[in-house]
């Protein structure tokens, strides 16, 4: 009980001595913080109160008394936007107050029966203290607690706090002299007689007067508060607790200490009382009573209204940190930190110049043509400032849980001040992107507020105080930026904000006048409430889509990581097209692959169904150009691209140099075809986990309708009457022009069933189809027609015809995977082996398991496994789900952790260029369709799990058919908490229904059994 | 600051102060020739006079003459000979060898056999550069001055089992966005054209300067011949037709053309 002994101060405290933080709520004891007395002019409280709400924070009082005491002396009417709660009657009570006044928002209801023993615990205590020969007196029937006064004694009828060193002497002089050693003694005495009245978990509190017997008590109120708070993105890191009876008194603990919980670990704590025992370690001590804590309220005030930089939850199970100096790898941390909300991307570029950085904003959709590709039109940045170059070391910390990256640099010199700044792109105002920083004078000037790229297709003005500035694509569209920026200078400080609004188009250029508007309303908002909203929305998306690793920690920050960079890159509304890098780089010119929507897509799909169906709608809207890329080239139905950017042509480069210098064709373009049926398993996919059967049975239908076709007129007939795709390459880029390809053509059977299948749904609905039932049939006809290449025998799927006889090379007598197996043996050397890149035929057992032949997993894994190099970033992940399923989860985890290093350990050299967005959406997948093992099946969904020997449990959230579900995995127990009726499958089993709160299930010889509701 | 060309008696005296004459107009540099004798040195000096350069004697131990003279702090680059006759390929010889692991100075080894005129401007460098930041550190300084000085730099890398990526996802986009993380981190200060190999560095090496036509090729080295190490250098020297620039991982010398002395040709 040693705590922190800052100073005894009064008003005038110097504020170097308060907490260099900006927190966005504040919870405080009332009487002894906040008032001297319950008499006492609150006044100067309530002014604060309401200045802060107004400020944006949200304030809480936490006290013992009723509303009518809080409520009748503070009496503050706050309008917003920070909000007010007031928690009562020691935890069993909170009421939310604005304008119009106080009203309850929670309360706990003790039940009769609690009643009756809260009133024999009393009794049974002044029995108690009776039986040492000490009177006491029970003095109030309070909510859910009763209140017994234990110096009942006219000199002692109402003490107030400052007297409290005095009135633990004699309460303490009291007690001894009827032999009880101290107030922990009265209080083990009003234990013994709750638990003896038969109070489960009864809470004894003492202001040193009384000792109470509740129900409840202060931790009830952090418990509620900091869940509220949690739920709007503000983490404990961001709240600020003040007290005056944090430490303990007689031998027993304070009654403010009752706020310290487990979850307040992170929350900045003082006392502001006397604390005749010190506070605990954690706790700063400010000796100062209402005055320092006016003083402290005033110091948040004014940080706020000078635009002091806003802090961040320094949670490290939600923190990326990066502190590395070596210049090479700037350019690795600029993708890593990359805050985008889907529509732009700004990389996580240092604000200043430097040599080694690659500074840009991308918008989502917006290309241009350079050097002879379609690639990504640069836009103009918003987050540069002019600093200062010191050898001080930089900190940067990217907030997954809030979408907020902060920059830290702590000066060497006493003479300069610590450099801090932090940005964000708005999650609910896509266009706008936020800053705030704060330095020396000497050190931070805010330099232009737009920087440009240098090419002649920019144009930039002013609007008043509005800067701004557009890139013009050669394409026709472009990117239009409006940026303003404020400075506050002080003697000592530069505090600097600067919002910034984006238009993109890919049709004309955003007006600049619009989108001056548009900042102009951004700037109305103001920086911290689109914080505040940014931090909500981010909460929000967040509940749909946690993951909990239990004892892992590596593991679990490196999926959120990776969730993270999925939800912040994929817009939830229009058309939003993915690039292999997404917004956080311009490798792979932005692209869009199968990555899209084999990759990226299943987690929103199963946690975000806006952002899934966004990314179909891009198909759907280039559907067209599929249908005449088809036409060219003599087939029916919808040809997709391997590589599309704005058209939907095919820009997939048609010659490259290899490693080796070698000029090469670049065939994917021509013949990796089962982009096609990926694009129909995609829509399936969304439908399986959204339930949104008007989107699949509306406009997304013709994205399986025509892509059957095509497969219908792709394929070659032999005489026997079998059907063939030839010439073309699988996922397995290594071997080009194959014939015969087994994932190819099992997507293409798959696809030609699930349409004909969709086409019957549809007319059995009586709703009008473009497909005559002789369609349906041929597409039947030729899915039983293409051949697999499935060997019964072996269990075995040929990767595609004469695979077998190719060169038998192990790849792991070759080299460690994984490895670039083509540049390490060169083209020819891997074509004529059986060396592959990645899962090839495993993909099938990933994408469609029940389209694949029963049993044929652990085969296809024991042949497949030790002839993949995993020369694609695409590769690990997937393995490590299909071992899960296969039941090899310890060697899952081995591929998994992989995958989870590739960006974050740049294990590719490349994440300079940008994330590896399918990578990271494999990562999702390994977890939660392989180690959980969960599956969007027609009638419910399926869990399957399969835990590692290293993991303790998961947890995993999705949104099934609309319905928020929580599936809390260990070796032999699921805890499944659902927020609305749900049908569960385990596998071999039939679907149960689990209903809220939830139920647990056991592992027995027969399967899950349910153990608990 | 200057050049140092060491010639001999030999038909090669003429392309070393060629080849030194080309560098030193290149980066600014002065030119001076040093001939270590203790008796002759006629040839020697009339090519010297030939080439319009000053020629200094040097007497005693050749090898010890010649490194304490490129070791002047005056000296940015020496040029020498691999070896005193012609005909075909040899390996460098033995005294050029020794001058080179124990130079500081960088060096320019001229082979016998040139395959292009020794008087003819260098327009391409070719640069091997094995991604460590000891060699991009050696060669930064003085391949920077050639880039000043308008010289095309080629860079080339070569994945050997050990160096090969671990993943190239896409081949057409995965080796450009590779190739340039590889060149911005070698921090040179100027962005050469990468090519890459794979397989042999030392034959690689070989085969590129000749199908790039380049004129220098510059190997950071670190000065080490012992059985197993430098066999890049070994095998380059050994087999080349292009004069090398070895440069000493360990050395700071810096070529620095705003920084010249008047070059001594006249």
């Amino acid at each position: 009980m040693t705590g922190r002994l800052v100073s005894s101060v009064g008003l005038a405290t110097p504020v170097s001595l308060f907490p260099d933080r900006t927190y966005e709520a504040i919870v405080f004891d009332w009487d002894g913080t906040a008032v001297t007395s319950r008499e006492a002019n609150a006044e100067p409280v309530r002014q604060r109160v309401e200045a802060l709400c107004r400020a944006g924070v949200d304030v809480v009082v936490v006290s013992g008394t009723h509303l009518g005491n809080i409520d009748g002396q503070l009496n503050a009417r706050p309008q917003g936007p920070g909000r007010l709660f007031l928690c009562l009657n020691r935890g069993s009570q909170v009421a939310l107050v604005d304008a119009n006044g106080p009203r309850f928002v929670w309360e706990r209801h003790a039940s009769s029966d609690e009643d009756g023993a809260l009133d024999r615990a009393a009794t049974l205590t002044v029995k108690g203290l009776r039986a040492h020969g000490l009177t006491s007196k029970i003095v109030s029937q309070r909510l859910n607690r009763r209140k017994i006064d234990i110096i009942p004694e006219p000199p002692w009828e109402n003490p107030p706090k400052a007297q409290i060193n005095e009135l633990l002497k004699a309460v303490t002089a009291r007690l001894s002299s009827h032999g009880l050693a101290g107030l922990d003694s009265a209080v083990a005495v009003a234990f013994a007689a709750a638990v003896e009245a038969g109070l489960d978990d009864p809470r004894i509190t003492t202001d040193a007067k009384h000792l109470e017997i509740g129900l409840t008590d202060k931790s009830d109120s952090l418990h509620y508060v900091l869940s509220d708070l949690g739920h709007r993105g503000i983490g404990p890191g961001l709240v600020l607790i003040v007290g005056d009876e944090l430490g303990s008194l007689g031998g027993v603990r304070g009654s403010d200490a009752a706020m310290l919980i487990a979850e307040s670990a992170r929350t900045t704590v003082i006392s502001v009382g006397v604390e005749p025992e010190g506070v605990p370690e954690a706790v700063i001590h400010l000796p100062g009573g209402p005055e320092i804590f006016l003083s402290l309220l005033d110091n948040q005030i004014a940080r706020r209204a000078v635009r002091r930089v806003p802090s961040i939850d320094l949670d490290p199970s939600w923190m990326l940190a990066w502190s590395k100096t070596e210049p090479k790898l700037e350019r690795v941390r600029e993708s890593l930190f990359t805050v985008s909300n889907g529509r732009i991307g700004t990389r996580g570029y240092r604000e200043e110049d430097g040599a080694t950085t690659n500074p840009m904003v991308i918008a989502s959709g917006i290309y241009e043509n350079r050097d002879g590709m379609e690639g990504y039109l640069i836009g103009p940045r918003w987050g540069d400032l002019e600093i200062e170059n010191t050898e001080d070391p930089d900190t940067w910390v990217l907030d997954l849980h809030t979408g907020v990256l902060m920059r830290t640099r702590a000066s060497s010199l006493d003479t300069r001040i610590d450099f801090r700044s932090i940005r964000f792109a708005s999650l609910t105002h896509p266009g706008t992107m936020a800053l705030r920083a704060e330095g020396g004078p000497d050190e931070l000037r805010a330099g232009l507020s737009l920087i440009t790229p240098k090419n002649d297709r920019v144009t930039h003005g002013t609007f008043g105080h509005v800067y701004w500035a557009s890139c013009e694509s050669s394409q026709g569209g472009g990117i239009t930026a409006a940026a303003n920026t404020t400075t506050h200078t002080t003697t000592t400080t530069r505090l600097i904000q600067r919002i910034a609004h984006f238009h993109a188009d890919p049709q004309i250029i955003p007006d600049p006048e619009i989108v001056s508007d548009h900042l102009t309303n951004d700037m109305a908002l103001g920086f911290d409430s689109l914080l505040t909203q940014h931090r909500q929305a981010w909460a929000n998306r967040w509940a749909d889509a946690e993951v909990s690793i239990a004892n892992d920690p590596e593991a679990e920050l490196a999926v959120r990581f990776a969730l993270f960079h999925l939800m912040s890159n994929v817009a939830d509304q229009g058309s939003v097209g993915v690039g292999a890098r997404g917004l956080s780089g311009s490798a792979y010119a932005g692209h869009v692959f199968w990555d899209a929507e084999v990759f990226i897509l299943p987690f929103l799909a199963a946690t975000h169904a806006p952002a899934a169906e966004a990314m179909l709608n891009y198909r759907l809207d280039r559907l067209e150009t599929a249908l005449n890329n088809a036409a060219t080239n003599g087939y029916l139905g919808a040809r997709f691209p391997w590589e599309s950017a704005r058209t939907g042509e095919d820009v997939t480069p048609r010659s490259a140099r290899d490693a080796h210098g070698k000029e090469v064709a670049i065939l994917t373009g021509q013949a990796e075809e089962h982009i096609v049926s990926d694009i129909a398993w995609a829509t399936w996919h969304t439908a399986a986990w959204t339930g949104d059967y008007d989107f699949l049975h509306g406009p997304g239908r013709s994205l399986l309708i025509e892509t059957a076709r095509y497969w219908a007129s792709r394929v070659e007939r032999d005489g026997d009457g079998s059907a063939h795709l030839r010439g073309v390459i699988g996922p397995d880029e290594y071997h080009e022009l194959v014939d015969d390809n087994a994932f190819t053509n099992v997507m293409a059977k798959w696809n030609l069933r699930q349409a004909a299948r969709l086409v019957e749904d549809i007319i059995a609905r009586n709703e009008p189809v473009e497909v005559a039932p002789v369609e349906i049939t041929s597409w039947r006809e030729v899915a039983d027609a293409l051949v697999d290449g499935y060997d019964p025998e072996t269990g075995i799927y040929e990767q595609f015809k004469d695979f077998a006889s190719l060169e038998p090379l192990i790849i792991n007598e070759l080299a460690s995977p994984p490895v670039a197996a083509d540049i390490l043996l060169g083209h020819d050397r891997v074509a004529g082996s059986q060396v592959i890149k990645q899962a090839d035929v495993l993909m099938l057992h990933h994408l469609v398991p029940e389209a694949c032949e029963p049993g044929s997993l652990r085969p296809n894994l024991d042949y497949y496994g030790p002839r993949t190099a995993h020369g694609s970033s695409l590769s690990p992940a997937i393995h490590a789900g299909l071992l899960a399923r296969a039941g090899q989860a310890n060697e899952a985890l081995e591929y998994f952790r992989l995958a989870c290093r590739i960006d974050l350990d740049d294990l590719t050299e490349t994440t300079a260029g940008g994330l590896h967005m399918a990578c990271l959406g494999g990562i999702w997948q390994a977890l939660a369709y392989g180690f959980v093992g969960l599956w969007p099946d027609p009638d419910g969904l399926t869990i399957n799990p399969h835990l590692p020997d290293a993991w303790q449990n998961v947890s995993i959230t999705v949104v099934f058919r609309g319905t928020r579900v929580t599936i809390k995995v260990e070796a032999d127990d699921i805890a499944i908490t659902p927020f609305g009726n749900i049908e569960i499958i385990f596998k071999g089993q039939t679907a149960i229904t689990v209903r809220p709160p939830g139920m647990h299930f056991t592992r027995t010889a027969k399967g899950w059994a349910k153990t608990t509701s | 600051m200057k050049i140092i060309a060491a010639i001999d008696d030999s038909p090669v005296a003429q392309p070393v102060l060629d080849t030194a004459i080309v560098i030193g107009e290149l980066l600014g540099l002065g030119v001076e020739a040093v001939h270590v004798t203790n008796q002759g040195g006629q040839s020697a000096y009339g090519a010297a006079r030939a080439a319009g350069l000053p020629m200094r004697k040097l007497t005693g131990n050749p090898i010890d003459a010649l490194a304490d003279a490129l070791d002047d702090p005056d000296v940015s680059i020496g040029v020498i000979g691999a070896r005193g006759h012609t005909g075909g390929p040899h390996p460098a010889g033995h005294a050029t060898l020794a001058m080179a692991q124990r130079t500081g100075t960088p060096l320019v080894i001229v082979p016998p056999e040139l395959c292009r005129p020794s008087s003819q401007r260098i327009n391409r460098l070719l640069v091997p550069l094995d991604g460590t930041p000891n060699t991009a550190a050696a060669i930064r300084e003085v391949v920077s001055g050639f880039s000043d000085a308008g010289v095309e730099v080629i860079a080339l890398h070569v994945f050997t089992r050990e160096t090969v990526p671990r993943f190239i996802d896409q081949t057409q986009h995965g080796l450009d966005a590779w190739a340039e993380e590889f060149t911005a981190r070698q921090e040179l200060g100027y962005w050469p054209k990468l090519v890459t190999r794979a397989g042999s560095p030392g034959q690689a090496v070989i085969s590129l300067a000749i199908a790039e036509d380049a004129d220098l090729i510059v190997i950071g080295w670190s000065q080490n011949l012992s059985p197993g190490r430098a066999q890049v250098v070994s095998e380059v020297l050994a087999q080349t037709c292009v004069p090398v620039l070895l440069v000493p991982v360990s050395t700071q010398h810096v070529v620095d053309s705003n920084n010249l002395s008047t070059p001594a040709r006249a």
